[in-house]
């Protein structure tokens, strides 16, 4: 199990949070404008990195906060936390 | 609260087993606190995860504008006066007490947490998971622990704790 660091509880289990996705996913100001193919980028396409990823997690079962961590998709291990958004 | 409604664990024996007794705790208020601590009356611990005990009640902080008043009577944590919300939350949660030289190591037969005294002391609190329910955890002495659960757990906690507490040794 991984050991998650929150912000606001410290290192917590794993089983207590849930994932959120890539970090900085901004959402198009004017989605109308878009084009499919722009409006399925937006939707579907990460940058699924080998290495260093920014990514949003929730501790539901603990302050309930979401928050963004860098994490190495290669050895799991966490690294700085950001600020929100 | 209304003494009319009925509790998930009423009339419940409680659970003694070697080193551990778990046992359902009298009722009494709840309230959760949400928003500026300076918007309510009574004072509110600031550190996540730290208690304030009030008499015989408690104010646990779970997050940062997150707070769960337990057994404050009088109704006084519910008036706000600013930017905050108190809910009275009285019948959502039924309460356990755990207590005995195997309280913690009953509570990590499915708390993923460390429970050793000198990683989560006296005083700590957090709302974590047990099994499959999701609880609030307070420690209120080395072997004594206070737990909520949703009262739509409570039935499924207890007979957990009670399956698990017969492999304590």
């Amino acid at each position: 199990m991984l050991l998650i660091p929150c912000p606001f509880c410290g290192p917590r289990p794993e089983i207590e949070f849930v994932y959120g996705g890539e970090a900085h996913i901004a959402r198009p100001a004017d989605p109308s404008a878009l084009d499919d193919a722009a409006w399925a980028a937006f939707l579907h396409t990460r940058s699924n990195p080998r290495g260093r990823h920014a990514e949003r997690w929730r501790h539901l079962h603990g302050c309930a906060r979401f928050f963004n961590v860098v994490r190495d998709t290669v050895t799991d291990r966490f690294a700085e936390h950001e600020a929100g958004g | 609260m209304d003494d009319r409604v009925r509790g998930a664990l009423d009339g419940v024996a409680p659970i003694e087993a070697a080193g551990v007794t778990v046992s359902v705790t009298p009722r009494f208020d709840r309230a959760v606190l949400r928003g500026d601590a300076a918007a309510f009356g009574v004072g509110l611990p600031d550190q996540v995860g730290s208690v304030a005990e009030r008499d015989a009640g408690a104010v646990l902080c779970l997050g940062p504008d997150e707070w769960l008043a337990l057994a404050i009577p009088g109704g006084a944590v519910l008036r706000v006066a600013g930017a905050g919300a108190a809910v009275d939350v009285g019948h959502r949660q039924t309460a356990l007490d755990i207590t005995g030289r195997l309280a913690a190591a009953l509570l990590n037969a499915g708390c993923p947490l460390d429970l050793h005294v000198t990683a989560f002391p006296p005083g700590s609190c957090t709302r974590t998971v047990c099994g499959k329910a999701e609880i609030v955890l307070w420690r209120r002495a080395a072997e004594r622990f206070h737990v909520e659960v949703a009262r739509s757990y409570a039935a499924y906690l207890w007979a957990f704790l009670a399956e698990n507490a017969r492999g304590l040794r």
